[in-house]
C-alpha cells in the first residue's frame, strides 16, 4: 500500500505537473489499442496507471477512465459494426441490463466493502481465462 | 432473460469498477455459442449506455477530471479505431487465446489490489474534507 504525501490541501491530480499532455494522450492510445482489441480492458489498464503512476484519487481515477473508455468503446464499436461483427439482438439485451446494473453498482460502491465479492469475481474471472485459453486444446 | 441477467449482474460488478464486460464475453462465447469478435463488439456497444449512466452518476459525485478526459480520449480515439481494425485481421482463436491471458492478467491483480471501498476508515483517503478543496466548486459529497 503506497502512501500518497502531500494530498490535503492541494488540488488532486492538477498539482502533478511533471506529466505533461503528451503522457495523457498516450496513455489514451494505449487504451484505446487494449479496449478495441479485446473490447474490454481499457479501464482495467488506466486505473491502476492513474492511481499509481500518475497520482489520481481512486474514485477520481475510476470516473475519469469511465468518461474516457466512452468514446473510446463508440468508436471501436464503429469499426466492429462496419465489419459486420456485433449482434444488435444480443447487445440491446446487454446493454439493457448492463446500464440498470452499473447504475445499482455506482450507488453500491460508495456504501459497501466489496472484499469478499471482488475476490469471488477475480477467481471466476481467472476460472474464465483458463477455460478460454483451454478452448482450442479441449476441443 | 438469462442474458439480462447476466448483463445486469456484470453491470453491477462494473460499477463497481472492476470490469463487468470481462465476465460478459466469455458467457457470450461459451453460453451463447457466439464468435469472438462478435461477443467483443456486442460488449463494446452494450457497454456504451451503461458507460453513460456510470460517468454521468460519478460526474455529479465530482470524480471526473474533465481536462485529463480531454487529453485521455483524444488518444483514446485513436487506439480505439486502430486496436478495433487489428481484432477483424486476427482469426477467433488467436483474439481469444490473447483475451484470455488478458482476462488471467486482470484476474490476479483484481484478486490482490484493494479497492477504496476495502481501504478502511479515513486513513489514506484523509476523510471527505479534502474532497471539497478540488476545483470548480466540486461538490461537498466525497462521493
Amino acid at each position: 500500500m503506497r502512501v500518497k504525501p502531500g494530498r490535503t490541501g492541494v488540488q488532486r491530480g492538477r498539482s502533478r505537473g511533471e506529466w505533461g499532455v503528451a503522457t495523457f494522450i498516450a496513455l489514451g492510445v494505449v487504451t484505446g489499442l487494449v479496449n478495441g482489441f479485446l473490447g474490454i480492458g481499457g479501464g482495467s489498464f488506466l486505473v491502476p496507471i492513474l492511481v499509481f503512476l500518475i497520482g489520481l484519487d481512486e474514485h477520481l481515477a475510476h470516473g475519469t477512465t469511465l468518461a474516457v473508455i466512452l468514446p473510446t468503446s463508440a468508436i471501436s464499436a464503429l469499426i466492429y459494426s462496419t465489419h459486420r461483427l456485433v449482434d444488435y439482438d444480443l447487445a440491446w439485451k446487454a446493454a439493457i441490463g448492463g446500464a440498470v446494473g452499473a447504475f445499482a453498482g455506482a450507488l453500491l460502491m460508495e456504501h459497501i466493502a466489496p472484499g469478499l465479492l471482488r475476490r469471488v469475481f477475480a477467481a471466476f474471472l481467472a476460472l474464465a481465462a483458463l477455460r478460454m485459453l483451454l478452448a482450442g486444446v479441449l476441443r | 432473460m438469462l442474458l439480462a441477467l447476466t448483463a445486469a449482474i456484470t453491470g453491477v460488478i462494473s460499477g463497481m469498477a472492476i470490469g463487468g464486460g470481462a465476465l460478459l464475453v466469455p458467457a457470450l462465447v461459451f453460453l451463447f455459442g457466439a464468435r469472438q469478435q462478435v461477443a467483443q463488439g456486442v460488449v463494446l456497444l452494450a457497454f456504451i449506455p451503461t458507460a453513460l449512466v456510470a460517468a454521468v452518476t460519478h460526474y455529479v459525485q465530482g470524480n471526473v477530471d474533465l481536462r485529463r478526459v480531454w487529453q485521455l480520449a483524444g488518444g483514446g480515439l485513436i487506439g480505439g479505431a486502430v486496436g478495433a481494425t487489428l481484432a477483424t485481421m486476427v482469426s477467433p482463436g488467436v483474439l481469444r487465446n490473447v483475451f484470455g491471458a488478458y482476462l488471467l492478467a486482470v484476474a490476479v491483480y483484481s484478486f490482490f489490489s484493494r479497492p477504496p471501498g476495502e481501504r478502511g476508515g479515513g486513513g489514506e483517503r484523509g476523510g471527505g474534507g479534502e474532497r471539497g478543496g478540488g476545483g470548480g466548486g466540486g461538490s461537498a459529497q466525497p462521493g
